[in-house]
């Protein structure tokens, strides 16, 4: 039971990081604007969330923080990508790598040091061995109760509000929308940082749960939230659900690392059992091909996606 | 088609690394001239410093070239990254395959044409992708990009790990590229090698290919008009998978300058981020293959420049300047005439 709770505990602290970067990337892709950028989002709200946590102690307004540096990072994207026109892709690189440099040099300048963090002074982290602890530890996060809360909002504005509208129609077919009086520069930048915003606070999630941040902690999730976007078809409810899918998966794998013998015997048979955890880990890379390759139904992004 | 040369580019480059580099280096508590003349000196300074520059724009030429190839058919190969660790792997396994006495007439060539399979499968692959079922490269060679990193990991610690050592088994003599100071006395020490004449060769050649050749020049009108070339009869389809298969070999191929050049083994974590920056030196020096060259040393210099600094200021400083001339010649490039390759 205890083991259980444990477990899943374990997918959701894995999943949430990953479910708010892809609903973040599901505000600037539905916009028309590719976002490679969010691997650079989730990390910058991962340091924010340190800087503010060990400020003040308090873990809302290290969530805060994180979605006040990502909308920050965000509107600087906007700025190349929707006012000034540049790739999206190629900004998307710089993005990352500005965050991967940026917070490593405000590391050594703030806390001198070249990889971590001083611990968060949010008590020890119980290492989450105990099925109520872990789940206590789990309450305590910000980003668990406002993650629903962004995705049910998100599900709604983007179907039902005039905001919403105005963003898919800015991707599907910006001219019409500017004929019909809406500034896509407007909307796609207002959607470019909310998105990014909503992305940092998945970062925010990774240094609350580990009680530090670790340069390149972001380890690849912004991109695993992209392939979230695209196989839950650029819905806030279909790129949450993939999330959880993706982060259940990386679960397993932790857990599998940590004790071989979980690992179904079927698969020993063929596999030995790192081969059995890398080809979980690439699952959903492969899946993604498959979705993209119109092998898992048709995968549509919005038209004007660039 | 003329080869533009991106004066402008180069300037609004220049100015946003002097401009970051001031910011960054006086918040972190520096004067930032002196950290600027310390970097300088330290990339360009001595023998060896430039030859640690020219080694580190070495990958960065392959990469830069790769990702420039793709986007004369204005197809955006952002999976130099994979492509790259494919190279890395593919020259490996070959090189250590090889029996001990093969001589470098015949290793030399063998694991080059490795690591550029290695790459051009992944590159074709996304190529096909696109052509036959309309799937983006961008979205493709992302997610390839992860595949090979996952699998890459597993092979290194797993099955292609010797022993004790967390690396792969080492190529054969005859496979290594000379190291330059042998040659040159004053680079003594770098890991300078043949792969950067062999990836500036490349460069030039691709671009000749490009501008001379008829499957070149298909590339080029697929870019610039895919509803002309289709009229002209250029095949969309064939020529999509063959500017990706080519750019990926060039992004295979910087595997060999680790491989067969520094280290001659493969390890993980080789060639990580080298092709993410290809696509910033593409996008500095689109358009002429001695700009690629120059742009690529310009991020080996600023790689080089920033470990010598890293006493007073951190390395990374560097490395946000390098950012923010990504970002300043993407916005400059789209808003000048000479903004499509």
């Amino acid at each position: 039971m205890s083991g259980l709770l444990v477990f899943l505990s374990q997918v959701v602290s894995a999943a949430l990081p990953v479910a708010l970067a892809a609903l973040g990337g599901v505000w600037s892709e539905r916009a028309g604007v590719a976002t490679i950028a969010l691997e650079g989002y989730v990390l910058a709200g991962a340091f924010g969330a340190a800087v503010a946590a060990l400020a003040t102690g308090s873990a809302w307004v290290a969530a805060m923080a994180a979605m006040a540096l990502g909308a920050l990072l965000g509107w600087l994207f906007a700025t190349a990508t929707v006012r000034l026109r540049a790739n999206a892709i190629v900004a998307g690189v710089a993005v990352n790598l500005l965050a991967a440099a940026g917070t490593r040099v405000a590391l050594k300048v703030l806390y001198d040091s070249a990889s971590n963090s001083p611990p968060l002074p949010l008590g020890a982290s119980s290492g989450a061995s105990v099925g109520i602890a872990a789940l206590r530890e789990l309450a305590a996060s910000p980003a668990l109760w406002m993650a629903p809360l962004l995705g049910l909002a998100s599900h709604v504005a983007l179907a039902r509000s005039v905001f919403g509208l105005r963003v898919t129609a800015c991707g599907e077919n910006p001219s019409a929308a500017r004929s019909l009086g809406v500034s896509v520069e407007r909307v796609r930048t207002q959607a470019l940082v909310l998105g990014a915003a909503i992305a940092a606070l998945g970062g925010a999630q990774l240094t609350l749960h580990q009680r530090e941040f670790v340069a390149y902690m972001s380890g690849g999730r912004g991109f695993l939230a992209l392939a979230a976007v695209i196989l839950g078809r650029w819905t806030p409810r279909g790129a949450i659900v993939w999330a959880v899918a993706i982060g259940a998966l990386s679960a397993l794998e932790t857990t599998l690392a940590g004790d071989d013998t979980m690992v179904p015997r079927a698969a020993l048979a063929l596999l030995s059992p790192a081969a059995f955890r890398a080809l979980v880990q690439a699952l959903p890379f492969g899946l993604t091909l498959l979705a993209v390759m119109g092998r898992l139904g048709r995968a549509r992004p919005p038209a004007a996606l660039s | 088609m003329r080869a533009a040369i991106p004066t402008r580019a180069a300037v609004v480059a220049a100015a946003a690394v002097l401009l970051t580099l001031n910011v960054a280096v006086w918040a972190s508590g520096d004067a930032p001239a002196s950290v600027l003349m310390l970097a300088a000196r330290g990339a360009f300074g001595s023998g060896y410093g430039l030859a640690q520059t020219l080694a580190k724009a070495t990958p960065l030429v392959w990469t830069g070239a790769a990702v420039a190839f793709a986007l004369r058919a204005r197809l955006f190969n952002i999976g130099a990254e994979g492509q790259c660790l494919a190279g890395v792997l593919a020259t490996a396994v070959v090189g250590a395959a090889l029996p001990s006495s093969t001589p470098w007439v015949i290793a030399a060539p063998l694991c080059l044409a490795a690591a550029a399979f290695g790459g051009a499968s992944l590159g074709g692959f996304a190529g096909w992708m696109r052509a036959r079922l309309g799937t983006h490269e961008v979205i493709s060679t992302l997610m390839l990009n992860g595949l090979v990193a996952v699998l890459t990991t597993w092979l290194y610690a797993g099955p292609l790990r010797v022993g004790a050592q967390v690396h792969t088994r080492p190529v054969v003599d005859g496979a290594r590229l000379s190291h330059l100071d042998l040659a040159v006395h004053a680079f003594r020490g770098s890991a300078l090698n043949t792969s950067l004449a062999l990836a500036v060769i490349a460069t030039v050649v691709a671009h000749l290919y490009l501008t001379h050749m008829r499957g070149g020049v298909a590339i080029r009108a697929l870019g610039s008009s895919p509803r002309a070339a289709e009229a002209l009869g250029v095949s969309t389809a064939s020529t999509t998978v063959r500017a990706m298969t080519i750019s990926g070999a060039l992004a295979g191929l910087a595997g060999t300058h680790y491989v067969l050049g520094v280290k001659g083994y493969a390890e993980q974590g080789l060639g990580t981020g080298v092709g993410f920056t290809g696509v910033a030196v593409a996008m500095l020096g689109a358009g002429s293959p001695w700009a690629i060259v120059a742009a690529a040393v310009l991020f080996g210099a600023m790689a080089q420049g920033g470990l010598a600094v890293n006493a007073r200021v951190p390395s990374d400083v560097l490395s946000v300047a390098q950012a923010a001339v990504i970002l300043a010649v993407a916005a400059v490039r789209a808003n000048s005439r000479q903004e499509r390759p």
